[in-house]
């Protein structure tokens, strides 16, 4: 059967139960089995196209399309499906959409959620992947995570507990930020309400589903950008950083002590090497250097005849020499140099570019 | 009916069958597309090489007219092919196409035997080694030197430390003041600990870069993106367009642990430039002593480096021949729109034309 056809086939179906949830908006169930018929029929699709198309990273292409934009779309469906001829107003809309999400709901959570991909170490992601050298920490009391160690097996003991005190940090920021999320997710319900409030006036209102997923993205982004510029986000994403870097630090100190066990080079060994022989290289460029340089290597002969090299000096020689005084040097403290930037002015697109005069250094004036 | 939407039952089938539609017609053309995307359409030839970085040079129609050769310094966070992208989106075909004779440095992708590489090593070693490459080959004091995004910044530094060897300079979407109230990327890095990121890391993932780009616009990149390309299902040129975008923009090289360390530090939590101090191995960098003629463009609608991040090289340059072209776009649309083609490539070498002589 054609594959085209075949997808049809089972399209229709779910369409139609799509259809039938369409008719009775109201009735959970029906509204259920249409969100299921959209993503039963997204899922027919996705693995028609991936079973046909084999080029690299395309699956996932389909993974994404079908994780994020296929659920988000079916939900903002279902919102709307709620107000079909019927009066209302913004604010129902907005709450319409911010129960889709279950009470305490987030949907930037849910967005992060489906970032995850295959290959994307993620905090999240690998944390999961911790989890099970991780889990026998979290009962551990912090207290009993900083008694001093003692022993044959002091070493390990400190490594572990080293784990422990990251694992703590690492959740405390977790929540921190994920209370910031929580307050973003809120403040663009708010906009989304605002955003909707706009459009009640005739002329103005929206037609169609995706038209009202784009007014939930803009608000989305709009709450986004407010928080994500803000030091209270700096503050609380560095920290979410830091406490996971810590966390990865104290888990491959015990991951490369066993390692070492078994005779296998470790990270450390490793990059020991590897920064032995940046060193040896610059040290080796800056004797060549002070020497003649050699030819730079050959090129490959060209497929056809380029321009000529110029065989000898350009005609008009540069005067500018690679050294400058040393005075020029010492004396261009280019914060200190100048006020504000005068305004530039613009190149038009068809016009030649034109000189915008900048200010000289300070030591240049003199 | 009152109320914000305007949404019928009728209104409803429709938009769900035309959903239908567009997927069912997306299994057509996604079959009878080739099995990759291709990008990088210009011929190019390597002609000369360090370690893992390929200077290459570009081969057009026909012969360049220029003189001087144009090396172009993209990002290390990227892969370089956004400036060739495909046949008619290419800013390196534009400038052949006008004479310009265009080389570019390729990074390559570092794996954890390059972790140590520092910005000594990018500026001085590569980019430095690619300028006396060409230097030689075109027997010249000076060449010029296009700087892109976070090779604008490399760009800035090796021109300040060597204004000798740089004929004219360009820069395109480079951030130079990290600390406008609109950056993003600066306001997230600030209370890092980079030398715990990359003493854990080694060298820093490309998918932790990528998740942080998407990160700045979450909800057009990660849902909106993705709804869009239904639309464009049933039509396979926009589709193999979307595939070779979506490429490029995951095609991200892990980044160089020590690079990565120095540069987040200097630029991105203390904003060197401006504040002073910029130093690239025991070298420090002072933007005043760019004496040379300098063409800065950026992007209006810059969501990754805002336009007053570059418009600040005005007040800090020290080149008395300045010029600024205010693209209306974005910072990738400044290689890949239709305007981009249109003003970018003919901007680029009207201003080097009367420069180069």
């Amino acid at each position: 059967m054609d594959a085209s056809n075949d997808f049809a086939a089972l399209a229709r179906r779910y369409w139609g139960m799509w259809g039938d949830a369409m008719r009775d908006p109201a009735s959970p169930s029906r509204a259920g089995a249409g969100m299921q018929g959209m993503r039963d029929a997204l899922d027919a699709w996705t693995r028609q196209v991936t079973g046909q198309a084999a080029q690299a990273g395309f699956g996932n292409l389909m993974e994404h399309f079908n994780r994020q934009s296929g659920d988000w779309f079916a939900q903002m469906q279902q919102v709307a499906a709620q107000f079909v001829g019927r009066d209302h107003q913004a604010a129902d809309v907005a709450n319409a959409w911010r129960n889709a999400f279950g009470s305490g709901g987030n949907p930037f959570q849910e967005l992060l959620q489906g970032m995850r991909g295959p290959g994307l170490e993620g905090v999240a992601q690998w944390n999961a992947a911790a989890a099970p050298y991780l889990q026998g920490m979290r009962s551990e009391a912090a207290a009993a995570l900083s008694r001093p160690a003692f022993g044959f097996t002091r070493e390990h003991q400190e490594r572990l507990q080293a784990l422990g005190q990251a694992q703590l940090r690492w959740q405390r920021a977790n929540e921190a930020y994920n209370a910031l999320m929580a307050k973003v997710a809120q403040d663009a319900f708010s906009q989304f309400e605002s955003k909707l409030a706009e459009r009640e006036e005739p002329g103005r209102q929206i037609g169609s589903v995706r038209a009202l997923f784009d007014l939930w993205v803009d608000a989305a982004e709009d709450a986004w950008a407010k928080a994500a510029l803000s030091p209270d986000y700096r503050h609380v994403f560095g920290e979410l950083v830091n406490a996971q870097m810590q966390l990865r630090a104290a888990a491959q100190a015990i991951g490369e002590q066993t390692t070492n066990q078994m005779g296998l080079p470790g990270r450390t060994e490793l990059d020991g090497a590897h920064r032995k022989i940046a060193e040896l290289e610059r040290q080796l460029r800056r004797m060549q250097r002070s020497e003649v340089a050699p030819p730079p290597t050959a090129a490959k002969p060209a497929s056809r005849p380029a321009s000529k090299p110029a065989s000898k000096p350009a005609s008009k020689p540069v005067a500018k020499t690679a050294a400058k005084p040393a005075a020029r040097k010492a004396d261009a403290k280019p914060a200190a140099r100048k006020a504000a930037a005068k305004p530039a002015k613009n190149v038009a697109a068809r016009k030649p570019a034109t000189p915008v005069k900048a200010a000289k250094p300070a030591a240049r004036k003199r | 009916m009152n109320g914000p939407l305007n949404i019928t039952a009728e209104s409803l089938a429709e938009e769900a069958a035309k959903l239908q539609r567009k997927l069912a017609a997306g299994i057509g053309t996604l079959r009878d597309m080739d099995a990759g995307v291709t990008f990088g359409v210009t011929p190019r030839e390597e002609v000369w090489r360090d370690g893992k970085m390929v200077l290459y040079r570009f081969r057009g129609e026909r012969a360049p007219t220029a003189k001087i050769p144009l090396l172009i310094s993209y990002a290390l966070v990227n892969r370089p092919y956004m400036v060739d992208l495909q046949v008619d989106r290419s800013l390196v075909k534009g400038l052949l196409e006008r004479g310009e004779d265009v080389y570019i440095i390729d990074w390559g992708y570092p794996d954890r035997s390059d972790r140590f590489l520092n910005l000594e090593d990018y500026i001085e070693r590569f980019i430095g080694g690619a300028v006396d490459y060409l230097r030689n080959a075109h027997a010249l004091e000076a060449i010029n030197l296009l700087g892109i995004c976070q090779g604008g910044t490399f760009a800035l530094c090796y021109a300040a430390l060597h204004p000798g060897k740089v004929k004219n300079l360009i820069t395109m979407v480079t951030p130079v003041d990290f600390h406008t109230q609109d950056n993003m990327l600066s306001n997230w890095n600030r209370e890092i600990d980079v030398d715990l990121l990359v003493d854990t890391l080694g060298n820093v993932p490309a998918d932790m870069m990528n998740f942080t780009y998407l990160m700045l616009k979450p909800w057009r990149l990660f849902a909106q993106k993705y709804v869009g390309m239904v639309d464009i299902l049933d039509d396979r040129r926009a589709m193999e367009d979307f595939l070779r975008m979506e490429k490029w923009i995951f095609d991200s090289p892990d980044q160089a642990g020590e690079a990565f360390r120095e540069f987040s530090k200097q630029f991105f939590q203390e904003n060197r430039f401006v504040t002073g101090g910029a130093k690239v191995g025991d070298r420090e960098v002072h933007l005043g002593l760019l004496d040379m003629p300098i063409l800065n463009i950026y992007a209006e609608q810059d969501h990754l480096v805002p336009p007053d991040a570059s418009r600040a090289l005005h007040g800090l340059c020290g080149s008395e021949d300045y010029t600024e072209l205010s693209f209306k776009g974005g910072h990738i649309g400044i290689y890949v729109s239709g305007r981009a083609q249109k003003e970018v490539p003919q901007t680029i070498h009207d201003w080097l034309g009367k420069r180069s002589r």
